[in-house]
């Protein structure tokens, strides 16, 4: 009976702390007879059973690239570029996700030189690949925590203490920094959104209206950057640094 | 193991022709590092000079079966003095110290050039067939007054689509004319329709007559030419321009004084018109257009490979034909082994009478799994314009053995033109798992319950300072929790029997409880400045009066020799209880 409970209580508290989700353990189950599908160049199967992990709302940089993958051997451009970009958010600087981005997007018919990007956005990403946006979270609460109970040691001992003032000084402005970086990345996640062209061949327009003025021809793959949405029509930025209008229906949301 | 050394010597074209010039090589083959190779004295030869005494040296290394193989090559150039059979006397090498003899070599030289089979390493075929031999050409007869013509000798006015022919131009100058140092050809001429290859002239030069005039005969010009459309083509006229003095003394101008100044000329060859066919269909599939007469070599430098090592693979294609526009065979490799585009070397012989060479291909396979693996057949399809068909050369797969495991691989190699292999593991997480920093609710509770906590403390703090520093304050709180600890006291008294303990606790408890309440000293007071002092704090007269009565009952049980009774007792806690929670 006691080891019973024991083995219980250990599992809930695994699941609890999140070692041990038990949705994520059956979808890795299946993630692996996705994989198995893949190797038997069963595509479609091993999509499939790629697509309801997802459904459980799981996220998983390995479970995107192997959907990228499966797409891209299907020779859906369009949908593999879609997911290794999915897998490279998660993973930022994996270098098999990255070569294979880089392999389905020299496939593409899109020839659009990049922009390059400014060294602090370069850092950011950097920073926000080495911590993660949880991590920002986290580490910011363990600061304001501690400078919480610092202050309440202040209240409770009234007397001032040179450790505990040097600490504060600190710790106040980390806790600023990593909390306020948290809420930063969320914030770019949510608002400053990227989307994949899906159809194989399509048009950037000037206006947002179906006769509008053709800015430039776009083919599947071509990753660009939502800037605004007004009803059944995104304005985006291209790579280059054109911006236009483009259908929601065209557009696969990273 | 020993080392295996092996020297060879060959010569090309045999045979051959006066004006030609020969390649003699000599190849050092060993199984091991070659080491210093030395030539103690040039080869000598009979009927033949040599134009060139120090020997051009090539190297190579080749990997078979995981063995190294090396190679030296020396080759000198001879150039035929008469016609009949020479010889190439046997040379001494020096390998790491030991001398190799190489045997002699004889070489028919003919009075004309030779044609294909002479110089077709394939001649020997017994399936080889002969190409027609070439048109004689007449029509460029010496122009009137000019000592000197042009002829352009194709080896064949009717070939296929993309098969090798060749043309030699060659001037002939009239005995007893000479031609000045800037004769040159002119920039003009062309083939289109062809792709053309200029081959080297050499240093020949023969004698001729013709209709009984003796001509000096001079190659000015050898190129080869494949045809890259059907169709006649027309090949430019080739000129040539410069001036020319008659040395003779025959030549005399109306004063009868021999006139040895230098005139000038301009002389041009008839074009060349050749007819080209379309190659027949179907066409096998690993067809890629070559044309010619081609072999294939195919080496593996090993068969047992570690995964994530490379494994090279050599593919050599050599013969007659278009060498350079030789495509790499395709293969269908296994998915777990990854190609790179093949490296290539050409190797061309531009020194015989026709263009002939080698194309190798080197593959480079990296293995991302362990296993037994087939690497597919090599094919390679050319059509053979003397057998007037397409012929199939195959290199039979070869399985190969990948051992070890793919760990730490994964990083450092992937294939060039395809996507990495799939990810085993990665880091999973429910996706509405880390959403509590995007909820307002969150934020705010952050932000208030550190003010709300802040704030009790620092209220508790200052009641905790109050009730150190207040003492009137102080002993209110604890008023009310000392009675009900001494009441409790004499309750255990008032059930052991013991009157006298439980009424002496009973006036304590009532005592203690008015005295810490306001602050009064109340040991030592009597019973009317107690109440006098609980009249001050405005206490009512009432409970003044109960207080007093209880304080004199007890005061009376405990002097009396008399045991109160049990309900008495009862009676007096409970009044004494009601006191102090009536003014709790």
């Amino acid at each position: 009976m006691m080891p019973k409970l024991f083995c219980k209580i250990l599992f809930f508290g695994a699941c609890f702390l999140g070692l041990m989700n038990p949705t994520i353990v059956a979808q890795q189950l299946r993630f692996e007879a996705g994989n198995r599908a893949y190797q038997q160049r069963d595509f479609a199967k091993a999509l499939q059973e790629y697509h309801q992990i997802a459904a459980q709302g799981i996220k998983s940089d390995a479970l995107f690239y192997n959907m990228g993958n499966a797409y891209f051997r299907r020779g859906q451009l369009g949908a593999a570029i879609l997911y290794y970009e999915k897998a490279r958010q998660l993973n930022p600087y994996d270098s098999r996700i990255a070569h294979s981005l880089e392999v389905a997007r020299s496939k593409s018919k899109n020839q659009i030189p990049e922009v390059p990007e400014a060294f602090w956005t370069t850092a950011w990403r950097y920073l926000l690949w080495f911590f993660t946006l949880e991590g920002f979270f986290w580490i910011g609460i363990g600061l304001y925590i501690l400078v919480f109970l610092l202050i309440a040691h202040w209240i409770w001992f009234t007397q001032p203490t040179p450790w505990r003032r040097r600490t504060l000084m600190v710790l106040i402005p980390l806790t600023v920094v990593f909390l306020g970086a948290s809420i930063f990345a969320a914030y770019k996640e949510n608002v400053h959104q990227f989307a994949v062209v899906q159809p194989q061949k399509t048009e950037i327009l000037a206006t947002p209206v179906s006769d509008g003025q053709s800015l430039r021809v776009l083919y599947e793959g071509l990753t660009v950057k939502i800037l605004h949405r007004e009803g059944a029509w995104f304005r985006v930025k291209l790579p280059n640094g054109l911006e236009g209008w483009m259908q929601k229906r065209d557009l696969a949301v990273i | 193991m020993a080392q295996r050394i092996s020297v060879e010597a060959t010569v090309l074209p045999n045979p051959t022709s006066i004006g030609e010039v020969l390649s003699f090589n000599v190849e050092v083959k060993t199984s091991g590092e070659v080491g210093y190779v030395g030539v103690n004295n040039p080869p000598e030869a009979d009927k033949m000079v040599l134009i060139q005494s120090i020997p051009q040296e090539s190297r190579s290394q080749m990997s078979i079966n995981g063995r190294i193989e090396q190679s030296v090559n020396l080759t000198w150039r001879f150039q035929p003095t008469e016609v009949g059979i020479a010889t190439i006397q046997s040379v001494s090498i020096t390998v790491g110290g030991v001398s190799y003899r190489t045997a002699p070599i004889r070489v028919r030289v003919l009075e004309t050039a030779p044609i294909d089979p002479n110089t077709n390493p394939f001649a020997g075929s017994p399936s080889y067939i002969p190409p027609p031999p070439p048109p004689v050409y007449r029509d460029a007869a010496p122009s009137k007054g000019t000592p000197m013509f042009i002829r352009a000798v194709p080896s064949a006015t009717q070939v296929y689509q993309g098969q090798q022919m060749y043309i030699t131009y060659y001037m002939y100058i009239k005995q007893g004319v000479n031609v000045s140092n800037n004769t040159r050809i002119s920039d003009s001429w062309d083939a289109e329709g062809f792709w053309r290859v200029e081959l080297d002239k050499g240093s020949n030069a023969g004698y001729e007559t013709l209709d009984g005039v003796r001509y000096k005969k001079v190659a000015i010009k050898r190129v080869v030419v494949f045809p890259t459309r059907t169709g006649t083509l027309t090949i430019d006229p080739l000129q040539v321009e410069g001036e020319y003095q008659i040395a003779i003394l025959d030549a005399l101008d109306s004063f009868g004084v021999p006139d040895l100044s230098f005139k000038p000329f301009k002389i041009r060859s008839s074009p060349v018109q050749v007819r080209a066919n379309p190659l027949p269909t179907p066409a096998p599939h690993s067809f890629t257009g070559s044309v010619g007469r081609f072999k294939l070599e195919v080496w593996y430098d090993k068969k047992e490979v570690r995964v994530g090592d490379a494994l090279q693979v050599k593919v050599k294609i050599s013969g007659i034909g278009n060498i350079k526009a030789l495509k790499a065979p395709t293969l269908e490799l296994p998915t777990v082994i990854e190609s790179n585009e093949p490296i290539e070397q050409i190797r061309l012989d531009k020194s015989g009478s026709q263009l002939y060479g080698s194309k190798t291909f080197v593959y480079t396979f990296i293995p991302k799994a362990n296993g037994r693996y087939d690497i597919p057949a090599f094919n390679f399809a050319f059509f053979d314009a003397g057998l007037r068909s397409y012929q199939n050369l195959t290199y039979p797969a070869q399985q190969i053995n990948v051992t070890g495991s793919a760990t730490g691989f994964a990083n450092t190699t992937f294939p060039l033109n395809d996507v990495a292999p799939l990810m085993e593991k990665g880091a999973w997480r429910s996706a509405n798992a880390s959403d509590l920093h995007l909820r307002w609710g969150f934020w705010s509770i952050l932000c208030l319950f550190p003010l709300l906590l802040w704030g009790g403390l620092w209220r508790l703090r200052r009641f905790q300072t109050k009730l150190e520093t207040n003492v009137a304050f102080a002993r209110e709180r604890k008023a009310e929790p000392a009675a009900h600890k001494q009441l409790k006291k004499a309750k255990q008294l008032l059930h052991s029997g013991n009157g006298k303990g439980f009424y002496e606790e009973l006036s304590k408890a009532v005592l203690g409880f008015y005295g810490n309440k306001f602050n009064i000293l109340e040991k030592g007071l009597t019973r009317v400045e107690l109440d006098q002092a609980l009249a001050a704090q405005r206490v009512t007269p009432a409970v003044r009066q109960k207080l007093l009565q209880l304080l004199q009952e007890a005061d009376a049980a405990r002097f009396s020799p008399i045991q109160p009774s049990v309900a008495q007792m009862q009676n007096a806690l409970q009044q004494a209880a009601a006191l102090i929670e009536n003014d709790a």
